[in-house]
C-alpha cells in the first residue's frame, strides 16, 4: 500500500496554504488520495493516469486542484515524487501558477538530493 | 579550554502517513482544510465508486467512452468530477460495461430495524418464488428443498450469533400479538 512522506520542503508551503488557501489545499489533497488509490491497484506507478495529474521532468508529478470543488479555485499544484521501491509518495511542495518555476526547481533539487537508487 | 560546540538541531524523522486524513491530522492542518476535504469526499463518493468498479472490471476509460458515445477525455473528466455531474446514462454505462449491479438510494438512510424488515420481506418474496418454481420439476424441487434447509440453518445461526451479543439477562417483555381478520369467526 502506498503511503505519504512529508518532506522538509513542504513545511513552509503547507503553512501558507493552510492559512490562505484551505479550499485549494483540500482539493489537491482529494486528488492526491484518488491518485494513491489508483497506485494501489497498479503494478507500476508509471502507468498512473488522471486528468489532474501532470508528468514533470525527472519523474516528478504535479497534482492540480481540478475536479472536486464546487467553486472556482486558484490554479494550484502539489508536487510529489513517487518511489516505487518502498511505495512512498514524497510530498515536496505546493504552489500556484506564479510560483510554478520556483516550485519545480525546488522539487527537482529535492529529487536530486535523494539517494541515486531512488532516482528514476 | 575549549568552548563546547553547539549541537546541531536534531533532524526530525521523516513523517509518513497511510491516508490523507491521517496526514491532515498529523500535520496539524486547520479545520477549514479538513472540512473542505470531507466535503470533497462526500461530493465525489459516487464517481469514485464508479471509477473503482471500472478498474476492478479491468475496463478502460475508452471502453466506457464507447458505450456512452463520448471521448475518453470526457470520461476522464467525469471520473475526476463531482457526483452532481453524473447522469443515469453514465451510471448505467458503468453497470452494463462492468456487468455489475449498481443500486442507488437517495434521501434518509434506513435505520437498522427498517433495513432488517426490508431484508426479511425481500427474503420472503424470493423464497416464495423458489417455492413456486419447485412445483415444476421433481429434481428442482429436491434442490430447492435442500436450499431451504441450508438457508434456514444459516438464518438461525445468524440470529443466534447476534443474540449472544446482547447483554446478559435483559428484562424483556415479550408481547404476543394476535391479529384477527375482521369478519372471521373466532374459536374459543
Amino acid at each position: 500500500m502506498w503511503q505519504y512522506l512529508i518532506t522538509p520542503q513542504f513545511e513552509r508551503s503547507k503553512k501558507r496554504y493552510d492559512k490562505k488557501r484551505p479550499a485549494e489545499l483540500a482539493a489537491v489533497f482529494r486528488n492526491l488520495d484518488r491518485l494513491r488509490e489508483q497506485l494501489n491497484g497498479l503494478p507500476r506507478c508509471r502507468a498512473a493516469q488522471a486528468g489532474f495529474l501532470h508528468h514533470e521532468p525527472a519523474g516528478l508529478w504535479a497534482i492540480d486542484q481540478k475536479g472536486p470543488s464546487r467553486t472556482k479555485l486558484q490554479e494550484t499544484r502539489l508536487y510529489v515524487f513517487p518511489v516505487e521501491e518502498n511505495q512512498t509518495l514524497h510530498i515536496i511542495t505546493v504552489g500556484n501558477k506564479n510560483s510554478q518555476a520556483a516550485d519545480l526547481r525546488c522539487a527537482l533539487e529535492y529529487v536530486r538530493s535523494l539517494e541515486p537508487p531512488l532516482q528514476p | 579550554m575549549t568552548t563546547p560546540r553547539r549541537r546541531p538541531p536534531a533532524k526530525s524523522a521523516p513523517r509518513t502517513y497511510a491516508s490523507v486524513e491521517a496526514l491532515m491530522k498529523g500535520e496539524g492542518l486547520g479545520d477549514k482544510v479538513q472540512q473542505a476535504y470531507a466535503q470533497h469526499v462526500l461530493d465525489t463518493s459516487v464517481t469514485d465508486g464508479l471509477t473503482r468498479l471500472r478498474r476492478r472490471s479491468k475496463l478502460t476509460q475508452a471502453d466506457i467512452a464507447k458505450r456512452l458515445g463520448v471521448t475518453q477525455a470526457a470520461v476522464s473528466k467525469i471520473e475526476s468530477g463531482r457526483d452532481e455531474t453524473l447522469t443515469l446514462a453514465i451510471i448505467s454505462a458503468y453497470a452494463r460495461g462492468s456487468r455489475q449491479r449498481i443500486n442507488l438510494s437517495f434521501g434518509k438512510p434506513l435505520t437498522h430495524v427498517e433495513a432488517v424488515k426490508q431484508h426479511a420481506f425481500g427474503l420472503r418474496h424470493h423464497l416464495e418464488a423458489l417455492a413456486s418454481l419447485a412445483h415444476k420439476d421433481e429434481a428442482i424441487a429436491k434442490d430447492i428443498a435442500g436450499f431451504f434447509h441450508e438457508a434456514s440453518l444459516n438464518i438461525d445461526q445468524i440470529v443466534a450469533h447476534c443474540r449472544e451479543r446482547l447483554p446478559k439477562n435483559p428484562k424483556v417483555e415479550v408481547r404476543m400479538q394476535t391479529h384477527v381478520e375482521p369478519g372471521l369467526p373466532v374459536s374459543s
